[in-house]
Order: structure tokens, then sequence, then C-alpha cells
């Protein structure tokens, strides 16, 4: 190899060995912090229920076109054990039965409804109100993206904190508990808390209580399964330890309300509320020197439903990458920032260097290498090396993940896990590599200033 | 077997020997990847590629052994049938064993066995069902095992022995323990303060519940926490301890005392609530509002209702509502003009729960000049049924129909256009023309919009 070549190659397995360090320290991090979680068991969570004193909840879920699956998260809801609470579904304009379906599910009826509006929302059709459950409300609305909806919501929203979960979810019964669990017991002024989100493909619901836990069917499915056991239960637990969790997911997470009226609402102009307001609320907070803390709470548990096909996958994967170049524009300042702490330092640079042109640099990685195997210029041990730290490394993260949820929280049973952890292998060398075109496509689509959220299509979440 | 999730953080029982090797497989793995990082990372920094190249095979080979072995380990582990079997038998046969050692005569022997539970103590904790056992719990007391535990909640430097010992004390009772306990309530760690706070509430005494009557106002853990604890905690004298601390010059501790007073609800109390109504500080006095649900003591509840501070008034309201004070509508009503939300939209609530006896003030709030109280009285006559009873009048037609004809207008001028349009798309061609002659006589822009709504919609139905 000519030095030049030889540069290129050690910087490029400089990329992957501090990449898969990151993810390697992060689990380390996020293992230390399970058990530490495992140690606060103590808590009674039934008595935490039971207290009047505990903190109530308005629960925000954004609906367009779900009426397939609503009534799943409504009902897991309703079976939860929080002792005060509101459920508000916001019907973004839906083009299917969505609200035809809520009123004859939850015996909804026309309420007129009268509260301060101070977030500007696409025009309110109509409120109304569950007669079988009293705390179960109804916004019908104008279509304006879900951020939009969440602000129609927020303005109804009657209690301190506001949770906003997504329609295509399935809450555990006592998953609100334990999200609020760090709320109730914070020292700190401020605390964002987020769930510890999974895979509902192939879960078996009835009446939004889930009754078997199945791998899903397809490839694609099961292949998300790992990824998100990977960036939920380890990813973001490491992040929070450095209280630089770069977004607090859509799917599910708590807020408190003065905090998002201050942050005027979700952002109504991105493509993806989440990260903008988590991405928000670290700029506006950080510098104030207000006692802070965003967090995910590994033990609160809500079910999401994944792309189930290949060509939606694409989709997601594109938006997904645009929405990381967005934030790395609209908050460039905050990049090696030290004013912003390890979010500034640590996990700004991350986005960027890993996320953001992560795409660009792991493809011309293995194009690199290809070339060179090819043309005979790369010996077998410099290849096999190179396939350690990039692909190796990563299989050994999501086993790292895979062991993490055996350890606290037994979801899955030991042939199951068989199939998950030859999954895991795969998943670097397949998954993670089919997405890279799509993730380099989205640049264009950034440059060009698109902002859209393309809906997936959806399936009934479970068999009942 | 089913797969549904049984619990989120696996207990600390189900760490038996062979999580143990699975830590240690992990944590030397860990070790291992993080030694052979360094080494390359050194490697590569002196710029001897081709030493690095030489360690591929060893590096691989390493990898390849401590992914299958974590695997194995991983998938071994989630055999829950096995584990299921095997800790219940393992924990009470241990902790069983080791109580009947500790009733030993010999006192070597106890030593010992002491020695040994409490290097078990988070096993220990997690056997808390066999501790709370009566025949265990005498045999571990008189074993001197209190004494130690108490000696690990003040002196162990790990943190969660600290938690695990405060959770055993609090099973064990012994009243010796609530001194260390109540200490504990007061350390900067908010883990190990709340669980002796959980010990303290465990024990039915007056000393116990009066050290967490104290910690209401400790710096460690949040006041609602210790409040919420304090709520299930049965104590004969609570009353008394809760009145002594309403006199404290802390508002905080008058504040809790007149949400706790309001929550046990005895009679006797009333004076105290009364006092604390009158309170300078406003926090207390709403909280004070809110008790006097559970009291007699119109008047008051009336005053509160004009009190100066919006907090209290809306608080007062929210208590009027659920005491079911009827004889406050009029009061209430007139908060629908309030300055602040809040007090609108709980006196509303309060209204739409009396039913009938609040239909009078409501519906002269229906012609308020204030546009947002004559919202607010639409709204409680929409929630407590009135306007639906309307609207069945109007479709029934005949006697009566011509008054709750009007009602409905005024309900449509004060914006409440939902409940009319629904009844309108909902029934039959007569009542959609009586409605659809309500809205016409409703007059305003917004009736307009949905008289056309209307029309859209029968196109559509015709079509």
């Amino acid at each position: 190899m000519s030095t030049a070549i030889e540069i290129i190659f050690v910087a490029l397995l400089g990329y992957f060995l501090v990449l898969n360090s990151l993810y390697l320290t992060m689990g380390v991090v996020a293992l230390a912090q399970l058990h530490r979680e495992r140690g606060r068991e103590y808590i009674d969570i039934e008595q935490m229920a039971a207290s009047a004193a505990t903190l109530p909840v308005s629960v925000l879920i954004p609906a367009y076109n779900e009426s397939l699956i609503l009534r799943h998260v409504v009902m897991s809801l309703l079976e939860s054990s929080y002792r005060e609470f509101e459920i508000i579904i916001i019907n973004d304009g839906s083009t299917d039965a969505t609200v035809e379906t809520a009123i004859r599910e939850f015996a909804l009826v026309a309420h007129d409804v009268f509260h301060p509006a101070p977030l500007p929302t696409a025009p309110v059709r109509g409120t109304y109100r569950s007669r079988c459950y009293p705390n179960v409300w109804l916004i019908d609305k104008d279509n304006g993206g879900a951020a939009d909806a969440l602000n129609a919501g927020l303005n109804l929203a009657r209690y301190p904190f506001v949770a906003h979960i997504d329609a295509d979810c399935v809450v555990e019964p006592d998953a609100l508990m334990r999200l609020m669990r760090p709320i109730n017991f914070a020292v700190e002024e401020v605390v964002v808390a987020g769930a510890t989100l999974r895979v509902a493909n192939g879960l078996e619901i009835t009446d939004g209580r889930i009754t078997r836990v199945r791998l899903p069917g397809r490839l694609v499915e099961r292949f998300q399964l790992i990824e998100y056991l990977s960036a939920y239960v380890l990813n973001r637990l490491g992040w929070g330890a450095l209280n630089s969790i770069p977004v607090i997911s859509g799917g599910c997470g708590v807020w408190p309300k003065r905090v998002l009226m201050d942050l005027d609402g979700f952002s109504t102009t991105d493509t993806h509320f989440d990260i903008e307001a988590t991405i928000h609320a670290h700029a506006e907070l950080r510098p104030t020197g207000i006692n802070y803390r965003i967090l995910n709470v590994p033990d609160a548990t809500v079910w999401t439903q994944v792309p189930t096909t290949w060509s939606d996958l694409k989709v997601q994967r594109k938006r997904w990458q645009r929405v990381v170049f967005e934030m790395l524009w609209n908050y460039r300042r905050l990049i090696f920032n030290p004013r912003y702490g390890y979010f500034g330092m640590m996990c700004m640079p991350y986005l960027l260097i890993y996320e953001g042109l992560g795409p660009f640099i792991e493809t011309f990685a293995y194009l690199f290498v290809a070339v060179l195997a090819v043309l005979g210029m790369l010996s077998f041990p410099a290849l096999a090396l190179f396939l350690c730290f990039s692909f190796g490394l990563t299989a050994i993260v999501r086993i790292l993940s895979l062991l993490a949820d055996v350890l606290y929280f037994k979801h899955y049973s030991s042939r199951r896990l068989v199939i998950l952890a030859g999954l895991a292998f795969l998943e670097p060398l397949v998954f993670h590599v089919a997405q890279l075109p799509d993730r380099m496509a989205a640049l264009p689509e950034f440059l060009r200033g698109k902002t859209t959220h393309e809906t997936m299509v959806r399936a009934a979440v479970a068999s009942e | 077997m089913s797969d549904a999730p049984e619990r989120r953080i696996a207990p600390a029982s189900r760490r038996d020997a062979a999580g143990t090797i699975r830590l240690t497989i992990v944590s030397v793995f860990l070790l291992g990847t993080a030694c052979a990082y360094a080494a390359c990372v050194v490697i590569v920094l002196r710029g001897n590629i081709d030493a690095l190249f030489g360690l591929v095979p060893w590096l691989a080979a390493a990898a390849l052994v401590g992914c299958l072995l974590v695997t194995v380990s991983a998938v071994a582990g989630a055999s829950r049938k096995r584990v299921r079997r095997r800790t219940p038998r393992l924990m009470s046969d241990r902790v069983g064993e080791l109580a009947a050692a500790i009733g030993a005569r010999e006192s070597s022997e106890r030593e010992r066995a002491v020695e040994r539970l409490l290097k078990r103590l988070d096993v220990t904790r997690a056997a808390l069902g066999v501790a709370a056992n009566p025949a265990i719990r005498d045999q571990l007391l008189d074993g001197g095992f209190a004494a130690r535990v108490e000696r690990e909640l003040e002196t162990s430097r790990s943190k969660w022995h600290r938690v695990n010992a405060a959770g055993v004390l609090g099973l064990l009772g012994a009243e010796s323990s609530i001194g260390p306990l109540e200490q504990t309530l007061a350390d900067p760690d908010v883990d190990v303060a709340y669980a002796a706070a959980h010990a303290l509430s465990l024990y039915p005494s007056a000393t116990a519940y009066g050290a967490l009557l104290d910690a209401l106002t400790g710096q460690t853990i949040p006041s609602g926490r210790v409040a919420g604890l304090l709520e299930s905690f049965r104590c004969a004298s609570a009353r008394e301890l809760i009145e002594r601390r309403a006199e404290a010059d802390e508002p905080a501790m008058r504040y809790w005392g007149a949400y706790l007073l309001g929550s046990l609800a005895d009679p006797r109390s009333a004076p105290v609530i009364e006092r604390l109504a009158r309170d300078p500080n406003e926090d207390v006095r709403a909280n004070a509002a809110e008790a006097l649900a559970n009291f007699r003591g119109d008047e008051l509840l009336s005053s509160l209702l004009a009190d100066e501070s919006w907090v209290v008034r809306s608080h007062a309201a929210k208590a009027a509502g659920a005491g079911c004070r009827t004889n406050l509508s009029a009061r209430l009503s007139e908060l629908l003009e309030d300055q602040s939300w809040w007090v609108r939209q709980n006196a509303m609530i309060a209204l739409a729960s009396f039913g009938a006896a609040a239909i009078p003030p409501l519906l002269a709030q229906l012609h308020s000049p204030d546009r947002f109280a004559r919202n607010k009285a639409a709204e409680a006559l929409v929630r407590n049924g009135y306007a639906m009873e309307q609207i069945e009048r109007v479709k029934e037609g005949g006697l009566g129909s011509r008054n709750a004809r009007r009602f409905l207008i005024d309900l449509g001028r004060a914006e409440a256009l939902s409940t009319i349009e629904t009844a309108a798309l909902a029934s039959g061609r007569e009542t959609r023309k009586r409605m659809v002659g309500v809205l016409r006589a409703i007059g305003t822009e917004q009736a307009q919009a949905v008289l056309e709504a209307l029309e859209r919609n029968g196109d559509e139905h015709s079509d």
C-alpha cells in the first residue's frame, strides 16, 4: 500500500474505532444505569398510583388516518394504573374514519369547550368528550401535521405535565407511572422523560393489553427490533448519563407544559417535532443554568409499530436522515460550543460526524476497501481488521443490547433470542449497509427544503 | 406459557449464581474489548500498521469466542422457566436456614450466620416477603439482626446496600430502628432517604409518623412523595400530630398539614382547617379550601370563593364541586366571570356536577355581557345534560318546546353550536328542520357557517 492509501485506510479504521468505542462506552454506562434502576425497585409504584399527591398528566395522541389502530393505544392507556390523567386524541384532518371510529369506540359526544388557545393551530372543527370515560377527549381539527395537532392538544391540556404518544403505540399498564416516576421524584427544576420504545409488530393484543410477545414475521421488522433494542436500551441511557439525549422520541415522552409553552409549542415548520423540541430545549435551558434533566426511562415500555416493508423503511429512513440535516443546520451554533456542555461538545459533533456525514464516509469506506481488495492492494489481515472494526464491533454492540434485555427485561424466550442473536450479527452487514443509499439521498431533499412527512401505511398492530 | 412481559426490571431475587457468571462474562468481555481497543489505538498512533495486522487473527478469535460466550449466556439466562423454579426455593431455604442459624445457641455460629446474611443483604432484600414472616422475623430480631442492619444503614459505602438495609428494617419493624431511619431521612441521596421514609411508613407508630411529617419540609425527598406515604399510613394519633405541625411557622408545613387533614377528613379537625383557611399564605389557604370539601362550613367556603388570590378561589371552586355544595351555585356562577380562566373552569365543572340545582344561575349567565362567561355557562349546561333534555323537547314538539327552542338559541349565541349541529345531523328530517330553524334564529356568523355545513352535508346525503 502506498502511504496515501495507508493514511486513508488508517483514518477509516480510526473512524469506525471511535464510533464503536463510543457505542460500547454507552453500552457499559447503560448497563450500569439499568443495574441502578433495578435498585430502585423498592419504590412502590402502587403507592404512587394511589396518592393524590402524584402529579397529574395530560396524554396527547395525535392521529392521522389511524382508524385501524387508535383503539389499542387508548385502551392501553385506560388500563393504566395512573391516578389522575386525561387522554386527548387529536384528529389531524384524517381522510379515513378516524373520528367516526373514535366516536363509536369511546362513546364520544360533541362537547363545546372553551379554553385559551395561546398556540396557533389549524382550525379546530369540534371537541368531543366520552360519556363512558370522563377523562377521554377528542379534538377534531384541520390537517396541520403532528406538531400542529399536539399544539392543539396543548391548548386544551389542563395538567402541568404533558405526555405525547403516537397512535400506533401500545402502552404497558404501568408505563405511564414509571415514566412519571423520575418527575415525581425530581430534585431538578425541569425534567423531561422519554419512554423505551420497542417493536410492536408481532404482538398479540386484546383490549389494549399485550397478551403475547412474539417476534415479528418479516426480516425487515426483525432487523428493526434489534436496532430499537440497541438505540433505546443502550444508546439513550448512555446519552442520558451525560444529560445529552438528542431526541425524546415522538413515540412517547413527557414534558412540563410550561417548558413547551416557553418553546412556543412543538415546531410545525420542521419535519419532526420530537428531535426539534429536544434540541431546542437543550439550546434554551443549558445556557440559562437551570437545573434540568432530559432522560430516558428504561422500564417505561411503549410498543410501537415499525415499517413492515423495505419500501416503507426506505421512505422513513430518508426522512429521518433529512431531519438530522435540518437539525444540524438549524442548531449549528451548538456544535463544538462549550457553552452547551456535553451536548455541544459531544452529542452535536456525534450527530454531525456519525449521523450527518456518516452515510457518506461509510459508503466511501466500503467502496474504497472493496476496490483495494479487488485490485489486490489489501492484504487479508488488513481486510479482516477492517471488517472487525466496521461490522464486528457493531455486532458486539447489538449483542450487548440483547444481553441487557435478557438481564433486565426478559421479554423474549431463549429460542427467539437465538434468532435475534443471529440477526444481530447480520444487522450491521445487511440492514445498516442497505440503508446507506437512502440516507445519502436525503441530502438533496434537505437542500431542496423538503419538510413533508410521508405517512406510513398502517396495518392493525396485532390480531385480536 | 404466555410470553407477556411480567415486569420491567427483573427482581434481585433472580440474581443467582448463573446471573453472577453472566455478569462476569460480560465484564471480562468488555474489559478485553477495551484492552484490545487500547492496544489498537497505541499501535495505530505509532504508525506500526503491520503489527496491527499481526494481531488480527488473535483479535478475531477473541471476538468470536467472546461473542459466542455472551450470546450463550444471554440465551441461557432467558430461560425463565428455570429461573422461576429455582428462585423461590433458593431464597426461602437460604433465609430460613440463616434465620435458624441466627437463633442458634452458639454465639459464634450466630455471629457467622448474621455475617453471611449481611453479605447477602441485597439477596435478603428480595426475600423481604420471608423477612415479613413473623416467625422468621422474631428469630432475626432475637439474633440481633436489626442492630447489624442498622449499622449497615449507617455505615455502608454502598448506596444500594443502605437502600436495602432501610427496606429490611422497615419489614423487621424493630422500635429501635426508628431513630436510625429518621436520621437517614436527611441523607443527601434521594434513594436512600426515600427508602428510609418508605420503611418508616411501615411502622404503625406515632414516632415514625411524626418523623415523616417532619420530613415534609426536608431537603432531600420531594414533599409530594412524603405526603403520598403519609396518606396511606394509618396511625391512631395522626390527626393530633398533623394539627400540631399545622401550627408551624413554616408555610410549607402548614400547607401539607392542610392537605393531610383534608385527606383524613376527621370532623374534629374542622377548627384547624378553618384557621388554615384564614392563613396569610395563599398556598396554605388554597389547600385548606380544598380540604373544606370534606368539612362543613359553607360560609367559610363562600368567603374563600371571594378570596383575593385566584389560586384560592380556584381551589375553593373545586372543593365546592367535590363537596356538592349546591347552595353555593349562585356564587359559583358569578365566578364564571372571574379574571382567571382556571377559576372559571373549576366553577364550571362544579356547577355542571350540581345537576338541576345549578340550572337557574347558569341560565342567567347565558345572558352575561362577558362572552367567556356565556361560553362557560353553556359548557356547564351541556355537561350536566340540560342541553340534551331541551333538544329532546324540541324534537318532540308540543308543550314546552317553545321554551326549549329559546334556550337552544341562547345556547347557540353562547357559541355552543356543536351540540345543536350534532343533534341536527343525528336526527330525522323533521328534527333537522327544527334545528335548522334554531340555527337561523341564532343569527351569528358561526351559526351561518354551521348551516352551510349542514346544507352541504344534506346534499351529500341526497347524492
